[in-house]
């Protein structure tokens, strides 16, 4: 390093004081940051997170295998195919369900055209974003991921640990 | 054989189509036997020469011609306006509560029938109806209820 | 159309301000839509008579009284017409008959079937309302109402635009489907509730504007917008329908019809529409297998050809036969005629498994008839031909004609799909003599058309030659005409040609020797199985054992043959005999051509891969010829080329029809027992189709009710028949169709081609396995 002229190294010792006055200025501030993930900012009401597959208060699923949001995600993110309810203990209200649903969550930009696109408001994209995973094999999520607790069996679960 | 053959014959010289005859060969059927048998059906396509499926989809769109052995009592209320305005509809309902047996229903031991019908044109007796294909009225639920158990109340 | 015929009378009309002329008595609808207005309709239909039921393809007519809102579907054009399709008054009409359409339709679109491609939801996005104003509660009907084995009724979604019923009547003359009941109460069903019988059901399903009328094999398998569309051609049966094959992925879920006029008219049979489930089906072959100590075990490809290599080796010396042919692709029968004459140097080669003896009309001397013939024709001849069983959708071709032409069906059994035709019974070896009887009726007719499948002896084919009429031959082969004309043969090169034209055909095969004694037919090559003088046989998608007229015969043959290689897509009972079995690809898994009955060649698309372990018979042909130390053209493109660079022979050879079959004895007691083709009884693909199954059912016996009464049996009672050399377990179908004093079997039903002539009816125990009691008095001597 070359010499320096006497005045410019004294303007580099006058950063010292300022950089101080810095941190005692934020010392008394209120933190910015919080202790994720014990605890979460809240986000936008509008937030667009990882999805769910929703159900009715009886339980049943909403999907009907319709495939209106793999026909609307401008990502081909989406793979649902549907099946017949078997009339005994049906899936979901009506004749149809689906029985497979596939969402690629690496390819999908979260858009929320397949919530728009749903008749049944089956498909809904939550706030959360806690998008993690150790291969890529963890982001294809399948329906039973995508599926919300049944009501019914949580109930059930909840009275009996009563 | 349901189609007595000099009525049929009778019937079938009415009219220049004989399409035309399935109708009133129907009716022969139904006169004679209280309901159209399946055979009068078969007996009919034949006669008049159209395939059973037409006749049968005929058959269905008239209402008085009966497909099913008629109950013992049968009792078509009507429920065109006026006798809607003067009360058909409750009565029917009642007959439901009191019996359960509703319109377009046979009790299950066969005793009744109740079915609906459209205009009898019988509304200045409003609330009008058939009792085994004899009007009367105005009826009241007490009298039809009357009627349908066979306690009297029937026209004469 | 000839250039003779009177130029149709115009008439002057005029559309949204522009003036058209049309020939006289073009409906409106037709008229508008040519100049290219769109008009929503669903009652009308082309190929069905106007109704006037759906009220929906309203246009505004001038008339002297002011403006006029009539049906379009309804209305012929006249001269001097006002025609306004998009005036407010048009408009508005429509947009209230949508509403009304809608007020009980239920909002199932993202469940029904149709959701998509839907006629209602298109137009009403078109012309009808935004809203619903009707706020009362919808009637609920009937859902998924299964009508028969492959139709679904949503009673609910149905619009009464009684498409079907019409259908049903005007078409097919069945009625199947019937209206019920009156006003906001009416709906489609079946006559009694019964489950819907016929082979054609599934046309309703593309007729059908909205989703009531939907396939059980395509019920939510996937929706319009998931499918890609294949156009080819069914290989069912001899007409070779032009189809669309749709796909989800790589599975295929449902066929269309793609109108040719000139072969199919724009229907299929519900064999055709379904019978696709052979590609996905688990029965399929899926690796070569090999015989190792008297066990068929699982194999590779190499150590196959290399076990056909060796046997063929070894046994070669007494001879190497192949049947088989008639269900492959025009390339690849050439293909195998090439390898048995140039590679195997044999002549014993017949594709003529069955009971059909010639495809073309010309190899027994007759001018071919194209499918459109019928349209024209005068008199048609039926000669002893189930048609509507063996090839379905010419048989709607022949109503068609049956309302205006003559027709004449000889034969122990009627053609009851054809409808109103003049009846000749006669038994099977009295056909020649009633056909001769015909010749004056032929000779005075403008065009007549004979329809015959090829089934019989030489004396009934030159019977139908010297009618001198047009013909055609629906046989029981796929593709039996692109083998024939492949040289699939034992006296008959490629292009018909003789064998004396061998020189011609080596030189375009690579110049080796070809062998140039004609050879056997089927017949005597499996006669000389069974005695022994024969080394190997190799069958190609054929199996005798079901589909040979003497059965017996081809059991003998195939329990004595040394060496037996079966090439097909499933394990029929022929592959329990081989020693070597190659599993191949069927139909949907290849590309090629395939030739109809008329001589139409057709290009067929491969839309599946197929089993993994399986492989087209052309690769195997190549590969088998290679492991002999031959090259043949590998690709179906050079394969063609070559095949036509060969080209047909300036003088046709005839093919001979000598043997006979069909003839029996003229003095029998007793019940006579007939094998007639019948739609899903086959024991080839149909056999092994999961989507054809529940139609397929047990194996009938199929006899008239007078002799059924007549012996106190009921239609769906077991019995076994016995007959002079084998008894099977059949269900009772009444039919009276068939003469009385016969009994049928389907034809290729395993067991019925070894019955012999006669049989005798024995009741079936309650298990169907006692057979105790004989069905008394079975000397119903009729004849």
């Amino acid at each position: 390093m070359s010499r320096m002229p006497k005045s410019s190294r004294l303007r580099q010792l006058r950063g010292l004081p300022e950089g101080l006055g810095t941190t005692l200025h934020y010392l008394w501030r209120r933190r910015v940051t919080v202790d994720y993930p014990e605890r979460q900012r809240p986000v936008a009401e509008r937030f667009r997170g990882l999805h769910i597959l929703d159900r009715y208060d009886d339980g049943l699923e909403r999907c009907v295998g319709c495939e209106l949001c793999q026909a609307a995600c401008p990502a081909h993110c989406i793979t649902v195919e549907a099946a017949e309810n078997p009339p005994d203990h049906p899936f979901s209200p009506g004749e149809r369900y689906g029985y497979r649903y596939e969402i690629d969550l690496l390819r999908c930009i979260f858009c929320g055209f397949c919530e728009e696109a749903c008749p049944t408001g089956a498909i809904q994209l939550t706030p959360r974003h806690d998008l993690v995973g150790f291969s890529r094999q963890d982001f294809q999520v399948d329906r039973e991921w995508l599926l919300v607790p049944d009501p019914r069996t949580e109930t059930l679960a909840e009275e009996g640990a009563r | 054989m349901a189609l007595d053959p000099a009525e049929t014959r009778a019937i079938l010289d009415l009219y220049p189509s004989p399409r035309s005859a399935m109708l009133p060969l129907l009716w022969l059927g139904q006169n004679s036997d209280g309901w159209i048998k399946p055979e009068t059906v078969t007996a009919v396509a034949q006669l008049v020469g159209v395939e059973e499926s037409e006749v049968v989809s005929v058959l269905s769109f008239y209402t008085m011609y009966r497909t099913q052995p008629p109950a013992q009592r049968r009792l078509q209320v009507c429920r065109s306006l006026a006798c809607a305005m003067r009360g058909a509809g409750e009565i029917l309902e009642r007959i439901r509560e009191e019996t359960g047996v509703g319109p377009g229903e046979t009790a299950p031991d066969g005793a009744f029938s109740v079915e609906v019908v459209e205009c009898i044109a019988a509304c200045d007796h409003a609330p009008a109806c058939l009792f085994n294909e004899r009007m009367t009225g105005p009826l009241t639920p007490n009298r039809a209820l009357g009627m349908l158990r066979g306690e009297g109340g029937e026209p004469e | 159309m000839s250039d003779s015929a009177p130029a149709p009378q115009l008439v002057n009309v005029t559309i949204d301000g522009a003036p058209y002329a049309f020939p006289k008595g073009t409906l409106l609808v037709d008229a508008v839509r040519q100049v290219g207005h769109p008009v929503p309709f669903y009652c009308y239909h082309e190929k069905l008579k106007p109704a006037g039921a759906c009220r929906v393809c309203m246009v505004q007519m001038e008339s002297p009284r002011g403006p006029m809102i009539v049906t379009s579907c309804t209305t012929p054009v006249g001269e001097g017409m006002q025609i306004q399709t998009m005036s407010d008054g048009a408009r508005e009409a429509r947009r209230q008959v949508l509403e009304f359409l809608l007020i009980n339709h239920p909002l199932d679109c993202p469940v029904c079937d149709k959701g998509g491609e839907c006629d209602l939801q298109d137009f009403t996005l078109r012309y009808g309302p935004g809203v619903s104003r009707f706020a009362e509660p919808k009637i609920h009907r009937m859902k998924a109402h299964e009508l028969g084995p492959f139709l679904v009724l949503d009673q609910e979604r149905c619009i009464l635009c009684q498409r079907c019923v019409r259908y049903e009547d005007e078409v097919l003359g069945e009625q199947n489907l019937v209206l019920h009941g009156r006003g906001d109460g009416t709906v489609i069903d079946t006559t009694r509730g019964e489950p819907y019988a016929g082979h054609f059901s599934g046309n309703n399903t593309e007729l059908c504007p909205v989703g009531a009328l939907t396939s059980q094999t395509y019920r939510f398998k996937a929706r319009p917008w998931d499918l890609r569309p294949t156009p080819s051609v069914c290989q069912g049966c001899s007409l070779g329908c032009n189809i669309t094959v749709q796909r989800r992925g790589a599975e295929i879920v449902r066929l269309l019809a793609r109108e040719n006029a000139a072969v199919d008219g724009g229907w299929l049979c519900d064999r055709g529409r379904y019978g696709f489930g052979t590609v996905r089906a688990d029965a399929r072959l899926t690796a070569p297998q090999v015989r190792r100590d008297g066990q068929l075990v699982a194999t590779s490809w190499d150590a196959a050809i290399d076990a056909v290599r060796q046997g063929l080796t070894l046994h070669g010396q007494r001879g190497i036969a192949v049947l088989g042919g008639a269900r492959l692709t025009d390339e690849e029968a050439y293909l195998l005629g090439r390898l048995t004459r140039a590679v195997l140097r044999s002549n014993d080669l017949d594709w003529r498994t069955g009971a059909q003896r010639f495809a073309a009309p010309e190899a027994i001397g007759c001018h071919s008839a194209q499918v459109t013939d019928i349209d024209a024709a005068d008199l048609i001849v039926i000669v002893d031909t189930p048609v509507g069983e063996e090839v379905p959708v010419l048989a709607l071709r022949l109503r068609r004609a049956a309302a205006r032409a003559g027709i004449v069906d000889i034969g122990p059994e009627r053609n009851l799909t054809v409808g109103r035709a003049e009846r000749v019974a006669c038994a099977p070896e009295d056909l020649a003599e009633a056909v001769r009887g015909l010749t004056v009726r032929v000779a005075e007719a403008k065009m007549p058309l004979v329809v015959w499948n090829g089934s019989g002896d030489g004396e009934l084919a030159r019977a139908v030659a010297k009618l001198g009429a047009p013909l055609l031959v629906p046989g029981e082969f796929a593709n039996a005409r692109g083998a024939e004309a492949a040289g699939l043969l034992p006296d008959l090169l490629p292009g018909y040609r003789s064998m004396a034209e061998a020189a011609a055909v080596s030189e375009a095969w690579g110049g080796g020797p070809l062998p140039v004694k004609p050879g056997r037919a089927a017949a005597a090559i499996l006669e000389a199985a069974a005695r022994g003088d024969l080394g190997a046989l190799y069958l190609v998608g054929s199996n005798p054992l079901g589909t040979f007229p003497d059965g017996t015969l081809a059991a003998r043959a195939l329990d004595t043959i040394p060496f037996l290689v079966v090439q097909d897509l499933f394990a029929t009972d022929a592959a329990v005999h081989a020693d070597v079995v190659l599993p191949a690809l069927g139909p949907f898994e290849k590309t090629g051509h395939v030739t109809n009955l008329a001589g139409v060649r057709q290009e067929v698309q491969a839309v599946a891969p197929g089993p993994a372990g399986a492989r087209s018979d052309l690769d195997i042909f190549v590969a088998l010829a290679g492991a002999l130390g031959a090259t043949l053209p590998a690709t179906a493109a050079a394969v063609a080329s070559e095949q036509q660079a060969l080209g047909r022979a300036e003088k046709p050879a005839m093919v001979t029809v000598l043997d006979r079959f069909t003839s029996g004895p003229h003095e029998i007691d007793g019940l006579r027992l007939l094998v007639r083709t019948q739609l899903y009884a086959g024991g080839g693909t149909a056999a092994f189709d999961p989507n054809l199954h529940v139609v397929r059912g047990e194996p009938r016996l199929r006899i008239h009710s007078t002799d059924a009464t007549a012996l106190g049996l009921r239609s769906g009672q077991f019995v076994i028949a016995e007959g002079d050399g084998a008894s099977m377990r059949a269900v009772i179908e009444l039919d009276d169709g068939l003469e009385p004093g016969y009994v049928a079997f389907g034809a290729h039903t395993p067991g019925a081609n070894r019955m012999g002539q006669r049989v005798r009816l024995v009741l079936a125990g309650e298990n169907g396995l006692a057979s105790t009691v004989p069905v008394a008095a079975m000397g119903v001597n009729r004849r």
